[in-house]
């Protein structure tokens, strides 16, 4: 069983990890949540685009250009691929997100 | 259908739903029971339509995964009874002469919405719960990394990493409390502009709702300038303020004709639909833009 090597390094898995419940996310939002700068994110974003996972846009919003992030349906499908392996190795499933878990 | 892949609303999808408005329109007008009954089937099936790219939208919620038709159907007949709810409510009380106010009828609806959401959360969790992994006997297999510095992640690091950054993702950022008052006074402006026979009162009251209307989009739907999520990952709270804005725009659409026809000009109701439409688009470009601003400067220090 391999893990895919694009996606287990850990600021690529944070990355896909934040991503993955979203439509898209903006650069800020991502790096400030990654703890990274701004130019370890592009590395590791371009890494990613580069693997056919991720897409990037830019937007001008009142008057500023902005990056945004969202996973390609290949980068989802592979991020599944992921944690079904990670799952299987480590015996246990992914526990509920926290807002639906029950007190 | 393909074109639902892309996780974006159509053209097309809109066309639809003016569609539905007209035929609301339509069936309100006729006294034929074959007419009340046809129509509203009519609108569900379009509903359906409308509400695929949403459904779509949902394949981005991490898991549990429901196929994409019984998302669809179940969204389809989930949005088409409320729709037929508003619709019986109003005319159930119009034929009891009882003159319940609209707000009344809105949190009642709110309720319902409250109710069914949990059993719909549930359908979606049993249809769409993926098989887990049973635990393996014997010793786990050896994991095949490659690279030097992945060593530094372990399966079970990378799994509680994953658990961690996804609750970062879906932490609920709140609907504020004011936009359930202004929830509920928009359901009375919208009753006070249904009563009013001068079509100026009844277009004031109407031009007073749609700022309204924006805000609590701005609120319910963007939220935050960073992130944007789909429409079903979105919490309980969010859901709610959407529908009953949702409600409210079908009754704007129930008003804005009668206050045409009180001029003695009866435009056609998609005619105004889309004129409110098009003034809630503009009105929440600023809007949005005012958060933002206001969200960078509080950002940034003095």
């Amino acid at each position: 069983m391999t893990l895919d090597p694009v996606i287990h390094a850990p600021n690529r898995l944070q990355l896909m990890s934040l991503l993955y419940p979203l439509t898209e996310a903006e650069f800020a939002f991502l790096r400030d949540h990654i703890n990274v700068s701004d130019s370890v994110l592009s590395k590791q974003a371009a890494a990613l685009e580069s693997a056919g996972y991720l897409e990037i846009r830019k937007r001008t919003l009142a008057g500023r250009s902005r990056t945004w992030f969202s996973l390609t349906e290949e980068g989802r499908d592979a991020f599944d691929t992921y944690v079904t392996h990670l799952q299987a190795l480590v015996g246990r499933p992914l526990r509920p997100p926290l807002e639906d878990r029950t007190p | 259908m393909e074109e639902l892949g892309t996780g974006r609303t159509r053209v097309w999808s809109w066309a639809l739903l003016v569609v539905a408005v007209v035929m609301h329109e339509v069936a309100l007008e006729r006294e034929d029971t074959g007419w009340l009954v046809l129509m509203p089937l009519a609108q569900l099936l379009l509903a359906g339509l409308v509400v695929g790219p949403l459904a779509r939208l949902s394949r981005r919620d991490p898991q549990p995964r429901m196929p994409r038709a019984g998302l669809l159907l179940a969204f389809a007949v989930w949005i088409g009874v409320l729709v037929g709810s508003v619709v019986g409510l109003t005319r159930g009380f119009d034929a009891l002469g009882l003159p319940v106010p609209a707000v009344l009828a809105g949190l009642v609806l709110i309720g319902s919405a409250a109710a069914a959401t949990g059993p719909f959360d549930r359908l979606k969790a049993r249809l769409g719960a993926r098989p887990v992994p049973a635990p393996r006997a014997g010793p786990r297999p050896d994991v095949r990394l490659e690279g030097a510095s992945l060593n530094e992640l372990s399966p079970a690091d990378a799994l509680a990493e994953i658990e961690r950054t996804r609750d970062i993702s879906l932490r609920p950022l709140g609907i504020p409390l004011w936009s359930w008052p202004l929830t509920i006074l928009a359901l009375m402006l919208v009753e006070t502009a249904v009563g009013q026979d001068d079509l100026l009162p009844a277009l004031a009251y109407g031009a007073l709702l749609i700022p309204l209307f924006a805000l609590v989009l701005v609120l319910a739907v963007r939220r935050t300038p960073q992130i944007r999520r789909p429409l079903p990952g979105m919490p309980l709270t969010a859901r709610l303020a959407g529908m009953a804005w949702i409600f409210v725009a079908l009754f704007c659409v129930q008003a804005l004709p009668g206050a045409f026809s009180a001029l003695r000009a009866p435009l056609p109701a998609v005619l105004t639909y889309l004129v409110t439409t098009a003034l809630v688009m503009v009105i929440a470009s600023p809007l949005g833009r005012l958060e933002n601003r206001l969200r960078t400067r509080a950002k940034t220090p003095a």
